[in-house]
């Protein structure tokens, strides 16, 4: 690869940080306060970076007796990830509640129908296995990026196969229990408290849609939805927040193998991705962004190609309910 | 129009809300919004209960799949190559 130009894309990195905290924090509290009048804000706390660097935001605009972080495991969750966000929290200074959606999700059949799912494609799945869903690098060819279920048996023996659009949709629709679940929840606290919800997306995963349409895309308000995720691990390290949950890497903490955010739905590391993306925004071309990536300009050409084509599959994930007659809708 | 093409056209108009005039040979499925990744899926296992034809990985590429003319190649080619 060759090394990728000093000048570009230079404002993910090099940014006035304290402005941007003053602008979140003075925007989120007019949101709260003003637009929505509500009392402060309730959010998952995932023990990933986006959610800290929410709760560290809203605990400054609002305070931290104001912020609920709700830490919402279930049987596929990482071990990790209900102390590291018990260690954001209790670094901010906000109160928990632990809401294990465990049995929730046993009851709505979320595992069976997953592993059900599964089996269409691996009939011997079951009790013991665990299992993600992969995709291949956007950049290494011109191929259609289709998923690939990963499993592995309770002996430890690896599979790969391809998954059936019947499958792959079952699969998917079965896990986003999981993000639907935990919103459930936050709006119930929320209900109790005359509380918003925050929503935690960055830029990359409210452009690409990379969320659940009523699961975690749901919110009141997304504070970070217009940073890079370069920009929020900067802020992360502007806010000082815990070193363990900044130099975690981005994963999706939703299927029984770990897996990254990468292999699940970017294709490529945040970082380039972000700088992929910075580009496309600004109407670089593929040998511009090539030059400032390191990345040749056919593999730039495919990420740009990926980029829209996410746009385009996702826009559903964006629109709001559709009404017969303009101008019924309600202004909040 | 030959059957491949007829059988092709039938199931991604069907399938994909797409009118019959609008699916012309040449365009983008995937650019023109008609498919996405799932309606590449959904795709790849009507060529295999169809035509019994499995598209290995490296065949899975916007130059056999992405337009109805590729597809009417693409399956013409494999079929060739099944009765050679």
């Amino acid at each position: 690869m060759k090394a990728p130009g000093a000048a570009f894309a230079e404002d993910l990195v090099d940014f006035d940080r304290a402005a941007a905290v003053e602008r979140i924090t003075s925007t989120l509290r007019d949101q709260v306060t003003k637009r929505l009048h509500r009392r402060g804000v309730v959010l998952g706390l995932s023990g990933g970076i986006d959610s800290t660097v929410c709760a560290a935001l809203a605990a400054r605009a609002l305070g931290p007796d104001r912020v609920l972080g709700l830490l919402m495991p279930e049987s596929h969750s990482a071990e990790e990830s209900t102390p590291l966000g018990q260690l954001a929290a209790d670094h901010l200074g906000i109160p928990t509640l632990i809401e294990d959606i465990t049995p929730v999700l046993e009851a709505l059949g979320c595992y069976r129908r997953q592993e059900a799912a599964i089996r269409r494609v691996l009939p011997g799945y079951g009790e013991g296995w665990r299992s993600k869903i992969v995709l291949p690098s956007v950049v290494d060819s011109d191929s259609y990026r289709l998923f690939t279920l990963v499993a592995q048996s309770p002996e430890g023996e690896s599979f790969r196969v391809r998954l059936t659009p019947t499958a792959y949709l079952e699969l998917v629709a079965a896990t986003n229990f999981k993000q639907r679940v935990r919103k459930m929840l936050e709006y119930h606290h929320a209900d109790r408290l005359v509380y918003a919800v925050l929503g935690t997306p960055n830029r990359l995963e409210y452009d690409q849609g990379f969320f659940v349409k009523n699961g975690d895309g749901a919110a009141d308000l997304k504070p970070i939805a217009h940073l890079y995720k370069t920009q929020v691990y900067a802020l992360a390290e502007h806010l000082d927040l815990p070193r363990a949950i900044r130099d975690r890497p981005p994963t999706t903490d939703t299927y029984s193998l770990p897996q990254s955010q990468e292999e699940f739905y970017f294709s490529l590391p945040y970082g380039l991705m972000d700088r992929c993306l910075w580009a496309h925004d600004r109407g670089l071309t593929p040998a511009e962004t090539a030059v400032g990536t390191g990345l040749s300009e056919d593999q730039v050409g495919r990420v740009f190609a990926d980029i829209e084509a996410k746009r385009r599959a996702t826009r559903y994930q964006h629109a709001r309910p559709l009404l017969v007659e303009e101008g019924v809708e309600v202004d909040a | 129009m030959n059957p491949v093409e007829q059988q092709l056209r039938t199931f991604i108009t069907e399938n994909f809300f797409v009118e019959d005039g609008d699916l012309r040979g040449e365009i983008s499925l995937t650019r023109s919004g008609i498919i996405d990744s799932t309606g590449v899926m959904e795709i790849l296992l009507f060529l295999e209960e169809r035509f019994g034809i499995s598209v290995p990985d490296d065949e899975i590429t916007p130059e056999n799949l992405d337009t109805l003319d590729n597809l009417v190649r693409y399956v013409s080619q494999a079929e060739n190559r099944v009765s050679a």
